[in-house]
């Protein structure tokens, strides 16, 4: 009674585990979602309406419901977090300034967990790429375990967070692709942390949180420590590990 | 030997031979210089010969090396958009390993103990019983993850799991066949600030940490709980 | 947005493999050019420039290669590691090191024997390591270990060899031939001696 699949897309691996069903079409429509993701937000793909908003030549057709949520979206996170995360300022692959990766990877997992409970499955795992969201139990019936990555040793976990859905799981780190987080303000590569884990009810805030406590250092817990049912757990680059008082709960 | 002087006087040449030399000497020239023009001018064929062949050579040797270099760009996938092909292989490799684990489930099943092989140079075990089996976690054995080459070599990440606990990740590396064994379960933790950060079991579901790239998951710890999850027939 | 230490690493594996590729068809044209003393007819002029055309060609790819590999921010090679075989970054860098230092004797010794500056027997000794050279480069590039596993990795090294081995069999067929030719011309004035 249980699916599990692997899908390769969005410049990563998307393992999907739906536990209490066996429903083959349901992790069709979510590898399908993914896939249509890929290609409406890639800024990697010339012709996606990313790709276009960025060069300024998207039409107003092209503003779909879904881009202007993700838009939105975005522009709260920016006055949230003081311009620290900023998506209309961020060099992008395909040449410009504008490059929403950081909100969507989250927000598309957040909505393909949504499309999952709405088929009335309670136990499942999404892992996009890092970026978890857990629902109910594992096979075992018992609680998930989430292994944060070692940041210097892929193969190993550095901290092990438990939990019953729902539940997400986020972290950013500089521990592949170089130091690909920007902080806007300073134009330059954060470096002070070597990963953030944040965790929360939602993976699309989780993610852009992780993102953002990591582009603002240390200070980014108090920061966080404002935003109601998240925790964040930080690693820095001498190995040790500050947490937010609320992440006892998951220890 | 022949462009010694010949100790006596000549004998008149035997036409036979005299026709030969000529065949030879005109297949030899013939194949020298096809182009008429390049045979009236032998000496600048001498100064520089087989420039033609030189500069082909060079030119497919550069051609070779960068056209080489693209295809390990593209087969590596690094980033970007649109990582279908390693989707294929990922799906290919889940699907052998796969059926090789239904087997080792159907054995479980029927029997109380059976011995299964996922991979050429890894064995596993499956010595579980058939209630193990049938409760729904992964079943015992050691899985290999997807291959991954990188400047180093090529590695791969296999998970050992026993009652259904995942209690040991190695690396294997080629080609020396190096196993660089870290028992999880003994792993020193980093000095953490928090005190009640312990040595504790790593036995997870799953990973949090970015994988950003398709061939850094290939070398993830994720990537070995998705092979252990699709062997053991519990998709 | 691939980062430039991967190009890097894609163009060291590809002028790596070029440059052995480029030392295996120097190999042959050495030998095809030499076995034309054993009784084939080839215009010597074209295959001997062409041979030390791709002689310096793979001595000129294993230098980009070794750069490259030294300008790879992720391999963490030293200046001193390219020339230096050491345990301490791996004997499979160290055997690529080695095949290095060969080429490059065997392409010095050969231009200085042009300016008749090194006896020809001292030339040839050298010149006929390049051939253990080629087998120790082989061992680099399975070692390394990048390509280790890929099928066309190993077909393309077992296709290399057969083209190496072919014309070496050839020379030293014709070699033995030749010693037999000479030790038969030398014995018969003897026999006809006898005979007389």
């Amino acid at each position: 009674m249980s699916v599990h699949h692997v899908e390769a897309v969005m410049g990563t691996s998307i393992s999907i585990d739906l536990v209490d069903t066996h429903d083959r079409a349901l992790v069709d429509r979510l590898v399908e979602w993914f896939h249509h993701v890929d290609e409406v937000f890639s800024p990697y793909k010339e012709t996606s309406p990313i790709t276009r908003i960025g060069r300024g030549e998207a039409t107003d057709e092209e503003l779909t419901d879904e881009i202007l949520e993700v838009l939105e979206r975005c522009d709260e996170l920016a006055d949230d977090s003081d311009g620290v995360f900023d998506v209309w300022n961020l060099p992008s692959p395909n040449g410009t300034r504008f490059d929403p990766c950081g909100y969507v990877k989250g927000w598309s997992v957040q909505r393909a967990a949504e499309m999952v409970a709405a088929e009335g499955v309670r136990d499942f795992c999404l892992n996009a790429g890092g970026d978890v969201v857990l629902s109910g139990r594992n096979r075992e019936g018992e609680e998930w375990r989430v292994g944060v990555r070692h940041p210097h040793d892929a193969q190993h976990v550095a901290l092990v967070l438990h939990g019953e859905g729902p539940l997400a799981v986020a972290t950013s780190g500089t521990y592949e692709r170089g130091a690909h987080i920007v902080d806007p303000r300073r134009g330059e590569a954060v470096t002070e942390l070597a990963s953030v884990t944040v965790v929360g009810p939602s993976i699309a805030e989780a993610d852009a949180y992780a993102t953002t406590v990591f582009a603002m250092g240390l200070d980014g817990l108090e920061w966080l420590a404002r935003h109601e049912g998240y925790e964040a757990a930080v690693i820095t680059h001498d190995m040790r590990l500050l947490a937010t008082p609320g992440m006892a709960a998951y220890r | 030997m022949s462009n010694l002087p010949p100790p006596t006087p000549r004998k008149p040449i035997d036409p036979l031979i005299q026709q030969r030399v000529a065949n030879l000497r005109r297949n030899q020239s013939a194949a020298e210089a096809p182009a008429p023009a390049a045979r009236q001018k032998p000496v600048g064929r001498r100064v520089k010969p087989a420039r033609a062949s030189k500069v082909a050579s060079l030119a497919l040797s550069a051609i070779t090396t960068v056209g080489l270099a693209g295809v390990f760009a593209h087969s590596s996938q690094a980033e970007g958009a649109g990582t279908l092909t390693l989707a294929t292989t990922a799906d290919a490799t889940a699907a052998t390993t796969a059926t090789t684990a239904a087997t080792a489930g159907d054995t479980a099943a029927s029997s109380t103990d059976s011995t299964a092989t996922t991979t050429a140079t890894v064995d596993t075990t499956a010595a579980t019983t058939a209630t193990t089996a049938t409760s729904g976690q992964i079943a015992d054995g050691t899985y290999v993850g997807q291959a991954s080459s990188n400047r180093w070599g090529t590695v791969q990440v296999q998970a050992v799991y026993s009652g259904g606990q995942l209690v040991d990740v190695q690396i294997l590396s080629y080609p020396d066949g190096d196993r660089k064994s870290v028992q999880i379960n003994q792993r020193a933790l980093p000095t953490l600030i928090d005190e009640a950060i312990t040595a504790q079991s790593a036995d997870v579901d799953t990973v949090s940490g970015a994988t950003y790239t398709s061939r850094s998951y290939t070398e993830s710890l994720q990537s070995a709980i998705d092979a252990a999850l699709a062997a053991s027939g519990l998709a | 947005m691939r980062a430039m230490s991967e190009w890097m690493w894609y163009l060291t594996r590809s002028t790596g493999i070029v440059a052995a590729v480029l030392a295996v068809a120097s190999l042959v044209w050495g030998f095809t050019f030499s076995a034309r003393n054993t009784g084939r007819r080839l215009k010597a002029n074209w295959w001997l420039a062409l041979h030390n055309w791709l002689g310096g060609l793979t001595l000129g790819f294993t230098g980009a290669h070794m750069l490259l590999a030294f300008l790879d921010t992720q391999a963490g090679l030293r200046f001193i590691d390219l020339f230096v075989p050491s345990g301490q970054v791996g004997w499979a860098i160290g055997w690529g090191v080695v095949a290095f230092w060969v080429f490059a004797v065997v392409t010095l010794t050969s231009i200085a024997r042009v300016r008749r500056r090194l006896p020809r027997k001292a030339w040839h000794l050298v010149h006929l390591v390049s051939v253990p050279a080629v087998l120790v480069m082989a061992i680099h590039a399975y070692q390394i270990g990048s390509d280790a596993l890929a099928r066309w990795f190993l077909w393309g090294l077992a296709g290399l060899a057969g083209l190496a081995i072919y014309p070496l069999s050839v020379r030293l067929l014709g070699v033995a031939a030749s010693r037999r030719a000479a030790a038969s011309s030398t014995r018969l004035p003897a026999r006809q001696r006898a005979a007389a």
